[in-house]
């Protein structure tokens, strides 16, 4: 990859990641707000935000930030399945972003019955702590992406390990 | 030149562990219906 488009995808990949990360802890102030709050007409507007929030931010952010980072490791010699940092990066991405899309279903119900009637302490009960913790191991896990970007820990996968030989061998052999 | 892959970091040994640890255990409060969904259907639909 060229070193302007290199540069630019990793903008896209930084931007869409930590916007991510940005609108998951939104999500939850507002779930929070949701699950404790006593104003109804703040919990009301807590849920109808969350359900925008979901669809219009948090889903197209994770799916940007997926695409955009396997662009970035397949672009570059980092490959997407030669180190263990990145395979583990991309395993919580994309379970991050199934659990996302299998949980907006809770969202849809909960703001469903907030823009129609008062939700009192007892109701949907279950889904609204549901929602909180979502949030709060969505968040983690993110934190935990952002920790193995930034800090690339050492370790070659068996695959990683056969390509640097194979590279080697090649540069071995074509020498004069 | 080593000819044999090296074995996984601990870090990644370490971070399977825990993954495997907290999925069963979200697999376990799903089948036992201890999860935090039970009110799924506790009003509006």
């Amino acid at each position: 990859m060229p070193p302007r488009l290199r540069k630019l995808a990793l903008t896209t990949h930084v931007l869409t990641s930590v916007g991510w990360a940005g609108a998951v802890t939104v999500f939850l102030a507002l779930a929070v707000v949701g699950l404790t709050g006593q104003d109804a007409r703040q919990v009301r507007g807590a849920y109808l935000a969350m359900e925008v929030a979901t669809w219009y931010v948090i889903v197209p952010l994770a799916f940007a930030s997926l695409l955009t980072g396997i662009v970035q490791s397949l672009g570059t010699s980092w490959g997407l399945v030669r180190h263990y940092w990145v395979l583990a990066k991309l395993l919580l991405t994309v379970a991050a972003t199934a659990l996302l899309l299998l949980h907006t279903q809770p969202v849809g119900a909960v703001a469903d019955l907030a823009a129609t009637t008062t939700l009192a302490d007892g109701d949907l009960g279950g889904l609204r702590i549901q929602l909180v913790a979502d949030a709060a191991a969505a968040l983690a896990v993110l934190l935990a992406a952002t920790g193995l970007a930034v800090f690339k820990p050492r370790g070659l996968t068996r695959y990683g390990w056969r390509k640097q030989q194979e590279g080697a061998s090649r540069s071995t052999g074509s020498g004069p | 030149m080593t000819h044999t892959p090296p074995r996984a970091p601990r870090w990644v040994k370490v971070s399977a562990a825990v993954a495997l640890a907290v999925f069963l255990t979200f697999v376990v409060l799903h089948l036992t219906g201890s999860g935090f969904g039970g009110g799924m259907h506790s009003g509006g639909h």
